[in-house]
């Protein structure tokens, strides 16, 4: 099957990701982004391994200080995944937010992730259940649905051209990129922030475990900052995306036989923790690339989403 | 705020009639649609649908699942909706692919609250006893897989490429933007939009806790309006590439579409940000506010929803709207697919050349809102708008035209 080649595809202005040890955001544009160590290490053949391999806390836990300074409104109520979002969206919004054409009502926001209503709806439920439902959090309630994370985050940074959560895991962020894609073309934004955010749950984990599957447990967000047009020579440019199915093989033009290649396959059906791959693959995948770079993420059961990136040559 | 200076689409996209609907009021579209020029309105109790539901207002709930004998086990609920809803428009799929072999057909899903039964059957199990090897491999599935495209691809037995999106109560209508975009910018010929969601119980203890709940029944922009009734529903759309459907197929015209997250509050509306979506849609359809004949409101029957509406009608359309109507008094609340039943009532109205009325509705607030009462109402077929406002700021606005057999 034929993977779409896009006319006008997006520029990857910005990469970065929360630091595991202390919530900060660690964030670089092109030129810079070598200097960004990445904490994931990807074998190409659709493995992907944490390198720091100390055991992740559970549940997600991060301090006050740090949960005001993400911005977000009555943090303590919200997802932790919405308060790592806030963290890195501030920062990669910081790469553009400065230029001249930058107002927030032509930026958007697209969050991917599996866990973010998961605490919230199971702090709800269990304190209903054992203490009666008359004596729930009432404030819990916004955040208590898949969008509250990007609302929310959106209140933050003052961007309003959209705010949209995609589920399904890797699949979902990657359907956020081409949502960006169409956003822009409809001249509906300038800018999009797209990020995969996770925290550990307790309830979550333990479903893993039940179901044998042994992946990473990510807590934090890695993201993407998308632009319109190019801001400077060597910006990586979507030109290819597309997803086929289960078992149907992908076709990529014939110029593209020598691009760079990356492929990351999900262990099982479970689409947790899967939705920050991308950035960090995206960032393995550029580092290591020359003019064309292909990422491939594999999810059993749903086939295989395909983007292609070209570096700009002229700005 | 000035309105976003949206592209205009190529060629507005079609929107067939092929189509399916399952709510309180019917298992079909054409049952739905009735029961709204009947004002029919089927309220229940949550603990007669879900055994151990928490007390509280009555909800808009499925009676009858198609092809199910009782009710299905909450985990499956979500699921199995979907599934239902893929079978039911197999035919559709197939008879397009019959007929453009080569044509590309993606799924996109909407949903505001995703699959709320597995986490709280485990959070039942811990509750009773604890007993956590009492808990079946699909529960726990249920909290790690997002299941929804794999669900409606096992009913209409294909693999469409397929993603879940949410956008609050706006889900609906995002989706259909999202669509629409999809085929307008040549990334497939195709979309079938699946809107759904299902009882959840943390929003309806929520909804019920911060008063939003009505406890007589959902009276949307009524004096003595208590509030809204949740429920649930599912709604099925198929856009596509005009040219594709033949023109007796075509139920509808997605001319403009708008989103825009206002974020101004994490609950409450705000008029600027959704008066700017209507005025960018309309934008986009090369319209005027003078154009639109017909308005399906959001229209929820929460005080500060209806108050929110009633000021963007006068933002946008001055002193008086076009005629208008909520379909909320007879379906409740459909959350994160209430749009797609107004985008589905948007097309059958100017099919009709009717505009149902707004169920339960007698004593109207708003002078402004040219409000449909107390019986459907004849409508000239021509544009007609839907608003979506969801938590959180997320709003989203459609405009659709009469195929051009009516126009």
């Amino acid at each position: 099957m034929n993977i779409t080649t896009l006319k006008n595809g997006p520029y990857v202005h910005a990469i970065g990701w929360t630091c595991k040890q202390d919530h900060s955001a660690c964030v670089a544009t092109r030129s810079s982004w070598a200097r960004l160590t990445n904490p994931f290490d990807f074998d190409g053949v659709g493995g992907y391994r944490l390198k720091d391999e100390t055991p992740v806390a559970c549940p997600t836990d991060i301090p006050l200080p740090v949960m005001r300074s993400s911005g977000v409104a009555r943090a303590r109520s919200a997802a932790k995944g919405t308060v790592f979002a806030a963290l890195l969206g501030k920062q990669l919004l910081g790469t553009v937010s400065g230029r001249e054409n930058y107002h927030g009502n032509r930026v958007g926001v697209a969050v991917a992730s599996g866990s973010a209503i998961t605490s919230i709806a199971w702090e709800f439920e269990t304190i209903g259940l054992r203490k009666g439902w008359d004596k729930t959090d009432t404030l819990l309630l916004p955040s208590s649905i898949p969008s509250a994370i990007t609302t929310q985050t959106s209140a933050v940074f003052g961007t309003h051209a959209a705010a949209i959560a995609f589920q399904d895991g890797i699949f979902g962020i990657c359907a956020a990129i081409e949502y960006a894609h169409l956003s822009f073309v409809h001249q509906r934004s300038d800018y999009f922030l797209i990020i995969g955010a996770e925290e550990v749950c307790q309830i979550q984990c333990s479903a893993l475990l039940a179901l044998g599957d042994q992946r990473p447990w990510i807590d934090g967000a890695a993201g993407l900052v998308l632009s319109s047009t190019p801001k400077s020579t060597g910006d990586w440019k979507l030109v290819l995306c597309g997803s086929v199915a289960e078992g149907a093989v992908q076709v990529l033009p014939e110029e593209w036989e020598d691009a760079a290649a990356l492929e990351v396959d999900i262990e099982s059906s479970a689409t947790l923790f899967s939705a920050p791959l991308v950035p960090y693959a995206l960032h393995h995948l550029f580092v290591n690339a020359t003019d064309k770079a292909v990422l491939s993420c594999r999810l059993p059961g749903r086939g295989e989403y395909v983007l292609g990136f070209k570096q700009n040559t002229s700005c | 705020m000035e309105s976003i200076v949206t592209k205009k689409y190529q060629q507005p996209i079609a929107l067939s009639k092929q189509c399916c609907a399952i709510a309180n009021i019917g298992n079909t579209w054409a049952e739905c649609w009735e029961a709204l020029l009947a004002g029919k309105s089927t309220f229940s109790k949550g603990n007669d649908i879900i055994p151990g539901w928490p007390d509280g207002p009555r909800l808009s709930a499925i009676l009858n699942f198609p092809g199910l004998d009782g009710q299905p086990p909450f985990s499956q609920r979500t699921d199995l909706l979907a599934r239902i809803l893929g079978q039911q428009m197999r035919g559709a799929v197939d008879q397009f692919l019959t007929a453009h072999p080569a044509a590309t057909i993606s799924l996109i899903v909407a949903t505001s609250h995703g699959n709320p039964g597995p986490l709280s059957e485990i959070a039942d199990v811990l509750s009773a006893d604890g007993d956590m090897s009492a808990i079946s491999a699909p529960i726990w599935e249920g909290v790690v897989v997002d299941n929804l495209v794999k669900e409606v691809n096992a009913g209409l037995c294909r693999e469409l490429p397929g993603v879940t999106m949410s956008a609050a109560c706006a889900s609906s209508l995002v989706a259909t933007s999202y669509a629409a975009d999809r085929v307008n910018a040549g990334l497939c010929d195709a979309v079938l939009v699946i809107a759904i969601d299902t009882l959840s119980r943390v929003a309806s203890v929520g909804f019920n806790n911060i008063g939003a709940m009505s406890q007589q029944g959902c009276r949307p922009y009524d004096k003595k309006r208590d509030g809204t009734t949740v429920g649930e529903g599912a709604v099925a759309m198929f856009l596509c590439k005009d040219g594709l459907l033949a023109e007796e197929d075509v139920w509808g015209l997605v001319a403009g579409t708008s989103v825009f997250c206002d974020a101004a509050h994490m609950v409450e509306p705000n008029p600027i940000g959704v008066a700017s979506v209507v005025q960018s849609a309309l934008q986009q359809a090369l319209l005027q506010p003078t154009d639109v004949r017909g308005i399906f409101w959001h229209g929820t029957g929460t005080r500060q929803n209806d108050k929110t509406e009633a000021e963007v009608a006068k933002i946008v359309f001055g002193d008086r709207s076009p005629l208008c109507t909520s379909t909320k008094g007879s379906l409740g609340h459909t959350m994160g697919a209430s749009g797609g039943f107004n985008v589905l009532a948007a097309c059958e109205a100017i099919h009709q050349k009717t505009l149902p009325h707004v169920v339960g509705t007698s004593a109207p607030e708003y002078d402004n809102l040219n409000l449909v009462l107390n019986h459907p109402h004849p409508v000239t077929p021509g544009p007609m708008l839907v608003t979506a406002l969801g938590f959180g700021g997320i709003n989203a606005a459609v405009v659709i035209l009469p195929p051009r057999e009516l126009q």
